[in-house]
């Protein structure tokens, strides 16, 4: 694949972060049959400063704008010259045959435009702690099985999607993912991009490990949400997806 | 030589020249299979498709009123050709034809043994041969003496039992829409076994076991016509295959074939493809067990290593290996050369009875 760029937000430097970020590129230089990846690391420019040396492929984009997740990766998105990207988490990292079965998938399902991993999720110390997104492999669950519809996503909301590869002009005409949205933006922009036709194929291989627990992480800030805010982001998710810009600069819960 | 001679010598020159011309017919009884997919029916088919493609001419005879056929799931194509009800029918077997019967009809050995036309056992899962023979007799009693059969192992067996016949192995071959596209498969697990039974102990007790995978889909393939079966074969990444009672198992080679992996139940018999070439060891070509309690387990273990891409490669190329041993034009090869050596041992046989006359009368 070498119309690809992934993209790696970030948001601080420090050791334990540049040893994950070694293993993260370390997993897109290890994949098979793969060539010509552009990597971009995207974030503040005092953030990029520390950073050690980077190869040549390796592209730092300095953002000097907002630096939330979403408005990093949209940043991001509008740079980038390649056909498609694909987002990983910097404490993240790909299986070393991902890129390859999307290449393949892409070939042979060509009425698909993005395409998810089924994701490992691990701990700090990469023992495997579950799956996620293989339940569209259910058919019980799913109309037709690997598929993510409007109809799957009525009732399933925890699709990943970091790992997944994407087209940029897909997402950027779509209005890319909206910052105001804590929790659920990726689910909002999954529920806006089905409705502007993106195809949705969850590929049936580990694709991505997921790295959970690590200290500062954008998921552990989301640890303190109790249910009923959760679900109330959830909602929210529901009733903006039918707008293609951020209506609002920030959107708040406050408890009844 | 008396007039009634001559005629008999005419009659036997005719068949000759008939047989010298490949213008006779080879019948072959067949079971109704009320149109539930079995492979020994497929297998006779198969041959008798192939056989006419070899310039052969073919027919079926059955004795059920209400015949149903293969139709629905080989397809138009067998369904159609010729096929005679022997009850009503008006079927004419001269000296020159041939009568193919499977192991399992005695009653029709019996029955056909004063017939002119040579007739040849085909037999395809020995288990049969005993079950509807009465007890004291033998295929010698009803004129049989050659015989058909699709493997070394069953040729052994039945010269083990009838030391006095000539028996010819043709191997099936597996239809060419069994392939593998090389598009990525699906996941899903494919269980294709006889009974009801077995599927639930597969499907539910893995559910029971390893709820981590209860997002897993399995598809119980019974009914499918071939071609649906051969396409969902070839999407789903493995294949549960269980069938104690079968020599061949044309399933297992069939999903092979279509690069799904399969998970066996080794039969009661094994299938001479699940050795090497020395026929010593077990080949790579699938995840074979011999208990049904570990069934899950293997799935298990076989869904994680192929979800991380880490199936050993040497599993799909042994699959490829088998699946090559098996093609139609292999077949046809044999079936050219068995059908060709059957022909001229008919000629033979006639030239031996006509030159016995003529001395006789001389």
């Amino acid at each position: 694949m070498e119309n690809l760029s992934v993209i790696i937000p970030i948001h601080e430097y420090n050791e334990e972060i540049e040893k994950y970020l070694d293993r993260a590129i370390e997993s897109i230089e290890e994949q098979v049959d793969t060539l010509n990846i552009n990597i971009v690391i995207v974030g503040e420019e005092s953030v990029l400063n520390q950073l050690k040396p980077q190869k040549n492929n390796i592209t730092l984009l300095k953002n000097s704008g907002k630096t939330d997740y979403c408005s990093q990766v949209n940043f991001a998105v509008k740079q980038i010259k390649t056909k498609y990207f694909s987002i990983l988490e910097l404490d993240d990292f790909y299986s070393k045959t991902w890129f390859k079965n999307v290449c393949s998938h892409m070939e042979h399902n060509p009425n698909f435009t993005a395409f998810l991993p089924i994701v490992k999720l691990v701990d700090t110390n990469e023992k495997e702690l579950g799956t996620i997104n293989e339940v569209v492999w259910a058919r019980a669950f799913s109309e037709e099985l690997g598929v993510i519809d409007s109809t799957t996503l009525e009732n399933y909301f925890d699709f990943v999607t970091t790992g997944g590869v994407f087209r940029v002009d897909e997402f950027i005409e779509c209005g890319m993912l909206k910052p105001s949205i804590k929790l659920s933006f990726w689910y909002e922009y999954l529920l806006r991009s089905i409705e502007n036709g993106t195809k949705y194929f969850v590929i049936p291989k580990i694709g991505y490990n997921h790295v959970m627990g690590r200290n500062n992480s954008l998921m552990e800030s989301y640890n303190d949400m109790d249910g009923e805010e959760r679900m109330w982001w959830i909602n929210l998710a529901k009733k903006e997806y039918f707008f293609k810009k951020d209506r609002t600069e920030k959107s708040v819960y406050i408890k009844e | 030589m008396n007039e009634q001679t001559e005629k008999v010598i005419k009659t036997i020159d005719e068949s000759i020249e008939k047989l010298n011309k490949k213008d006779f017919t080879i019948y072959f009884f067949v079971i109704d299979t009320k149109g539930t997919p079995n492979g020994s029916t497929q297998y006779i088919y198969e041959t008798a498709k192939q056989l006419t493609e070899l310039d052969y001419k073919c027919e079926f005879l059955h004795a059920e009123k209400d015949f149903v056929g293969v139709g629905e799931w080989m397809g138009e194509d067998y369904a159609n050709m010729k096929h005679n009800y022997v009850e009503s029918d008006m079927v004419q077997v001269s000296a020159s034809d041939f009568l193919i019967i499977p192991e399992i009809f005695a009653n029709v050995m019996n029955q056909t043994k004063k017939l002119p036309c040579k007739r040849i056992v085909i037999c395809q899962n020995t288990n049969y041969i005993s079950e509807f023979i009465p007890i004291g007799n033998s295929w010698v009693d009803y004129g049989l003496g050659d015989v058909i059969t699709t493997t070394k192992a069953q040729a052994d067996e039945i010269r083990s039992l009838f030391p006095f016949a000539n028996i010819n192995v043709i191997p099936p071959s597996i239809p060419n829409f069994f392939r593998d596209d090389n598009a990525p498969k699906k996941l899903i697990v494919s269980i294709v076994s006889k009974n009801q039974s077995d599927i639930n102990k597969i499907v539910k007790q893995f559910y029971w076991k390893y709820p981590q995978y209860k997002w897993l889909t399995f598809t119980d393939l019974r009914g499918l016509n071939r071609e649906v079966f051969a396409d969902v074969l070839r999407e789903s990444a493995f294949t549960v295959w269980v069938d104690d009672d079968t020599y061949f198992g044309y399933t297992a080679v069939e999903a092979m074939k279509s690069g799904s992996f399969v998970i066996g139940k080794i039969p009661n018999v094994t299938p001479e493809w699940m050795y090497n070439e020395n026929q010593t060891d077990f080949t790579n070509n699938g995840i074979w067990f011999s208990d049904m309690r570990d069934v899950h387990k293997i799935i298990a273990q076989g869904v994680k290593l192929w979800m991380e891409d880490k199936m050993p490669e040497v599993v799909a190329e042994d699959m490829q290996k088998t699946a090559k041993k098996y093609t139609k034009e292999s077949k046809m090869k044999q079936l050219k050369e068995v059908f060709d050596g059957l022909t001229s041992n008919r000629i033979y046989e006639m030239e031996k009875v006509k030159t016995k006359i003529i001395n006789e009368n001389k």
